[in-house]
């Protein structure tokens, strides 16, 4: 081209110009890419670490669903009836799953509860002793599985019958509107005192991800499957009453 | 073809108008490919969170609703975390529990309770869809 011929090259101005743009430019869109990277590093984990939970979180519910009318002997009063393993209190739950979270083919003692500020499932394996006495193992919670981080409150609410009779008449009752009209809410609910098991709980929690979080609500209701009336039937009319 | 301009005392050659524009719709193509390739990908990031959380809400809801369905009301709100759901549950099918099979009578053997088969619709600010659902009953 005759015009690139004819021109004698850049002048300074137009090479300080053309720099000082290109420079600008170039840390620009630099900043911008690491900008890019950082916060879809940030999301992805953020992702992950919720998709952690939900999936913990959803097997331990499993695990809850699970939970066993696991009868045990009473320890003082050996002539009385034999009542479910369950203790239900305002912020913990003990009692036994038909499968152990880490090991599915055993049956485990289970304890949900907050411990240091974390929402945590704990269990421990029925595998050389038996639970005998409705009171929480010790050394339960030397491993734990974490829930939820930054609890600031936790309650469980227990749905059940108040006792097995209100079950067994309501069992029999053709009349009654529905199954669910002579269950309600507690606060605590003890396998000794109800000889039996909740038919559902609701797990509430207040909770930060993070210290300096906005605080986050948890309101989730589990089924337990295994508060069927004709189990605990079966049992009680099983080889046990026959042997008397 | 080529533009001259008089610029101070030396006169100077630019670019044509081909040049210019050809140039111009090769930078901008460039530009265009690749923020739409971080655009993409924040965009897929986001779609991922909004359906796992889609995902979790819809199996808390669930058990929400199989509660109040238990209990008999076939419609109404049910809070899940702090989300706030309102369902209608319509009444499919409604047949007795078997119990057993009886030689005397010739038939089956019922009065434990009915299963009941619902359609569920349930809605909310994010979330918005229906499903099916069967509920052991008691009531006639």
């Amino acid at each position: 081209m005759i015009s690139l011929r004819k021109s004698a090259g850049f002048t300074l101005i137009e090479m300080l110009v053309s720099m000082t743009i290109m420079v600008t430019v170039i840390s620009l869109s630099s900043y911008t890419y690491r900008y890019f990277v950082e916060l879809s590093t940030k999301q992805n984990s953020a992702r992950e670490t919720a998709q952690l939970r939900m999936q913990k979180f959803e097997r331990v519910a499993d695990k809850i669903s699970g939970i066993l009318d696991y009868y045990i002997d009473p320890k003082y009063r050996k002539a009385a009836q034999r009542f479910p393993l369950f203790i239900g209190e305002r912020n913990a739950m003990y009692a036994v799953v038909s499968s152990a979270y880490y090991a599915s083919s055993n049956a485990a003692l289970i304890w949900v509860g907050v411990r240091d500020k974390k929402l945590v499932y704990c269990e421990k394996e029925i595998l050389g002793f038996l639970p005998t006495e409705d009171i929480v193992e010790p050394g339960i919670c030397t491993e734990y599985l974490e829930l939820l981080p930054n609890v600031e409150s936790f309650n469980i609410q227990y749905f059940g019958w108040a006792s097995y009779a209100d079950q067994q008449l309501a069992n029999a009752s053709q009349n009654l509107q529905n199954l669910g009209q002579l269950q309600k809410w507690f606060a605590t609910y003890k396998g000794r005192e109800t000889g039996m098991i909740p038919s559902w709980v609701e797990l509430t929690a207040s909770y930060r991800e993070k210290d300096d979080a906005e605080q986050k609500t948890l309101r989730r209701k589990i089924k337990l499957y295994n508060q069927d009336p004709s189990r605990k039937w079966f049992y009680l009319s099983g080889s046990e009453d026959e042997a008397r | 073809m080529t533009l001259h301009y008089k610029a101070s005392a030396r006169k100077q050659q630019g670019m044509t108008l081909i040049e210019v524009l050809i140039s111009s719709v090769i930078l901008f193509m460039a530009i265009g490919l690749v923020s739409s390739v971080f655009q993409q990908s924040l965009m897929l990031q986001s779609r991922l969170k909004k359906e796992q959380f889609r995902h979790e809400m819809l199996y808390w809801t669930k058990n929400a609703v199989q509660f109040e369905l238990e209990k008999g009301s076939v419609g109404g709100d049910v809070v899940v975390d702090d989300l706030k759901v309102s369902y209608i549950a319509e009444e499919i099918a409604k047949n007795a529990f078997v119990d057993s099979y009886s030689n005397e009578s010739e038939g089956t053997v019922t009065g434990r309770g009915y299963m009941v088969l619902y359609r569920i619709q349930i809605s909310s600010e994010s979330l918005s869809t229906s499903y099916q659902q069967s509920i052991w009953t008691n009531s006639l």
